[in-house]
């Protein structure tokens, strides 16, 4: 049998399987009528009524064989059959083995590549940031006419519909005017990625940092796991005690080394100059 | 032709159902019966009840449908018909019982060599 035809043997019994009752009398229905047919037939040809009810039977064969093959025949009621087709298909299977790899990969390369691509999206879009209020969360963007207001360098600058410019890259002074304004904003926070150099137990690398304001911690409702966060009094001016938070994976990295805990908590800077802090809650690492 | 009947070779009542079907149209399991008993001349020992298990197997694989109809003496009878693919499938049946009892009979007719 093709395999083309063994589905649709298997499409037939399992639409069998939600009409079982109904077709099982209508093929009692469909013998008994038949047999009937049979011993009319005799009782023509002269046979005493007994005798031709007898002869239809003869000629009809085993009725409840018939019965009990067609509804084995149309259901998966037989264990006993469908551990066999079960055998025979783990041995077609063993029996050519490039096609079962053939298949077996194309399944695990579609099955790895779904849950990958869910996994992803399911960040970017189902999931909230492990703040406090995720859902009260803006980015601002400023709109412009054709002057830029900001050099490109600092931030995205796209076009707009109407042919002017946006971007969300504010100056700081823009930043410092605006978080005047409480009766709008519960609290702003400015934020930039930057390349910077860490020297962890004298071993400078290049690490991946964001500079944010010091009060942002303090609005997202985030709880350090070791030392403190940053905070409004970290804001001194420009290049005054900076201080620095690593992530619990940075952390943790950094321990892989086999470097000490508390060394990388206080020895941990940024462009040469000292900083303390420890590292930031599980919940920040992504 | 007196003696012995024989048994319907396994296989062999599905292509026979099917061709019936296509020679006469639309019947019930009980013509069906009729027309083979009467083609074979009295030659084929057929239990009739053998006939709806086939006629099943041919609806599962798609090759004959069935339904609901009235037969000539005004009784509720299922009517069986053959498919598009059932046409496919009997003329490739077909082909297979020709060629395969042509072999038979020519190992059948040979003569002793030698």
């Amino acid at each position: 049998m093709s395999s083309g035809a063994r589905l649709r043997v298997f499409a037939a019994k399992l639409k069998a399987r939600f009409a079982q009752d109904k077709e099982n009398r209508e093929f009692d229905e469909e013998l008994w009528a038949h047999l009937q047919l049979l011993t009319e037939q005799y009782l023509r040809q002269g046979m005493p009524a007994e005798e031709a009810s007898l002869a239809a039977r003869r000629q009809f064969g085993n009725s409840s064989l018939v019965r009990e093959r067609h509804r084995e025949a149309r259901s998966f009621l037989s264990l006993s059959a469908f551990w066999r087709d079960v055998r025979f298909e783990a041995r077609q299977l063993a029996r050519n083995p490039l096609f079962t790899a053939i298949a077996v990969s194309s399944l695990a390369l579609g099955i790895g590549a779904n849950t990958a691509i869910f996994s992803a999206a399911k960040r970017v879009l189902l999931d909230t940031l492990p703040v406090t209020n995720p859902h009260d969360l803006r980015l601002l963007t400023w709109v412009s006419g054709h002057q830029q207001p900001v050099p490109q360098v600092w931030g995205d600058v796209w076009s707009t519909d109407g042919g002017g410019l946006a971007s969300n890259a504010f100056s700081y002074l823009v930043f410092q005017e605006m978080r005047k304004r409480t009766d709008a904003v519960r609290g702003l926070i400015a934020f930039k990625d930057v390349k910077m150099t860490a020297n962890v137990d004298r071993h400078p690398e290049l690490v991946s940092g964001e500079l944010v304001s010091g009060g942002a911690f303090d609005i997202l409702g985030l709880k350090p796991i070791l030392g403190r966060l940053l905070n409004s009094a970290d804001d001194a001016g420009p290049g005054k005690g900076p201080v620095a938070m690593i992530s619990e994976g940075y952390w943790a990295a950094c321990a892989m080394l086999a470097l000490d805990a508390a060394a990388v908590a206080g020895s941990a800077g940024t462009d040469g100059s000292v900083s303390t802090s420890g590292p930031v809650d599980r919940a920040m690492r992504s | 032709m007196g003696g012995k009947k024989s048994e319907v070779l396994q296989g062999t009542l599905d292509l026979m159902i099917l061709k019936t079907l296509h020679a006469l149209g639309p019947l019930h399991g009980f013509g069906i019966a009729r027309r083979i008993e009467q083609l074979s001349e009295d030659v084929l020992q057929l239990n009739e009840g053998t006939v709806y298990t086939s006629l099943l197997r041919l609806q599962q694989q798609g090759w004959i449908v069935s339904e609901w109809g009235t037969s000539e003496n005004n009784r509720k009878a299922r009517f069986y018909s053959v498919t598009r693919r059932g046409l496919k499938q009997l003329a490739v049946e077909s082909e297979n019982w020709e060629r395969i009892s042509g072999v038979i009979g020519r190992v059948l007719r040979l003569e002793r060599q030698g």
